[in-house]
């Protein structure tokens, strides 16, 4: 997989930041860290803080990776990785405790499963271990962007539909009946499925439609 | 191509040093963290305490702290502190309950909660979970599932022959009034831990308050 990425990975720096938003969104193209995506993205403030707490870990484990990237030997590199990014997470966790404890305890334990999403170490295996900071940052700000947007979509497209509100304030006419199944794991399932198709016929390419005998 | 040192093993000393280093600073690095936010989250643990103990005790208008005294009795602090033990007070300073925290093993971490008993001591008056790490979208349901909570508000305690309280029994179609409680689908373990916290819990603490609750009265009332 790392070879694979690292083929497509582009030259400039506005590109490699693009790249993350749109081209190989972490949730759209790639499909990592799925699972935080599913569970956690059925109210919006759910979604933003799970993403804003995952595109930081991502940025800072970028930044102190590829800055080590020279001191760090190939042989325990995998494990030098999980132990910055674990660190990250760890003090993300007692920040968000301290900041907003309600959204902490609505996360539950999802902010500590972030050690475990598989776009960070992907994204440092694969890209900070190789380049030089600012390369790595950007590339991180841009899968981490990527990563909050779909999050943050998902979760209000959820929201919206389970509950008849956003961000907690009611929106939908009185009228509005809630699908209830939208807040639960399914309903997940289905906005996900909803929002590749959009990402997909949206990212269409005249070269691609004219492909053909 | 690559900047990790690939072309040649390095020292196991030098593997060792790295790894060693990195852990030394995010320790250090955890640690400030911790002690920078302690004060601000122990003061946001105190306020989601204050309003679990009033979710539990629901005639509560105020609440006072517990502390037993070695001798088994029980003083009534007046700082607002937290000792595990809560008692609930009315608007005419009249004791409504008691809310007792107690924790125990879940599925795969430690469970906090908080119920509360009525001044009889023959019934449970709500339940709140203050802390868990159960599996999220199963055992996590303890937390927020209204039927499962609900069953705690008026639930009736059964003694046996005695006058030892016994362990609440979770049962399909479960009768509050027979000290039953309804399991949650999927959550079958962290249902079953909450059962055995509050029951242990009871059984530690309705010995300890039966001759100490004319004396809280009285503490109260001066």
């Amino acid at each position: 997989m790392a070879e694979s990425l690292q083929a497509v990975v582009p030259a400039t720096g506005a590109e490699q930041f693009q790249a993350g938003l749109w081209r190989q969104n972490p949730i759209l193209v790639q499909a990592l860290g799925m699972c935080p995506v599913l569970a956690v993205s059925n109210t919006a403030v759910n979604a933003l803080t799970m993403g804003l707490a995952t595109a930081s870990v991502l940025l800072a484990s970028a930044l102190v990776i590829s800055s080590l990237r020279r001191i760090i030997p190939a042989q325990v590199r995998l494990a030098s990785f999980v132990l910055v990014i674990a660190t990250f997470v760890t003090v993300t966790d007692m920040l968000i405790e301290a900041i907003a404890i309600d959204v902490h305890r609505a996360l539950g334990a999802f902010i500590p499963l972030i050690v475990a999403n598989c776009l960070i170490l992907g994204r440092m295996e694969a890209h900070a271990s190789r380049r030089p900071p600012t390369a790595a940052a950007l590339d991180a700000l841009g899968m981490g962007g990527g990563f909050v947007l779909c999050l943050l979509t998902l979760g209000s497209v959820r929201e919206l539909l389970g509950n008849g509100s956003l961000f907690g304030i009611a929106v939908m006419p009185a009228g509005f009946e809630p699908w209830v199944v939208m807040l639960l794991p399914g309903g997940g399932f289905f906005a996900l499925a909803g929002l590749v198709l959009a990402g997909r016929w949206l990212s269409r390419t005249p070269a691609r439609q004219g492909v053909g005998p | 191509m690559t900047d990790l040192t690939r072309s040649q093993a390095p020292s196991e000393l030098r593997v060792y040093t790295v790894l060693v280093g990195i852990a030394l600073v995010a320790g250090l690095g955890i640690a400030a963290v911790h002690e920078l936010t302690r004060p601000r989250v122990a003061e946001q643990r105190l306020i989601l305490l204050s309003r679990a103990v009033f979710d539990v005790l629901p005639a509560a208008v105020d609440y006072h702290a517990l502390r037993e005294r070695p001798d088994g009795s029980f003083e009534v602090l007046l700082e607002s502190t937290d000792t595990g033990l809560f008692l609930g007070v009315d608007a005419a300073g009249d004791p409504v309950g008691i809310a007792i925290t107690a924790t125990g093993m879940g599925y795969q971490d430690r469970i906090a909660l908080i119920y509360g008993l009525n001044p009889e001591r023959r019934h449970l008056l709500g339940l709140r979970v203050l802390e868990s790490r159960e599996t999220p979208g199963l055992g996590a349901r303890i937390v927020d599932d209204p039927r499962f909570l609900a069953a705690f508000e008026a639930l009736e305690l059964k003694f046996d022959d005695r006058g030892r309280v016994r362990t609440l029994q979770i049962a399909a179609n479960a009768r509050p009034g027979a000290g039953e409680i309804d399991g949650i689908t999927g959550a079958t373990v962290s249902v079953r831990a909450v059962a055995r916290i509050v029951s242990s819990s009871l059984k530690r603490w309705l010995p300890a308050f039966d001759g100490a609750y004319p004396a809280l009265r009285e503490d109260t009332d001066g």
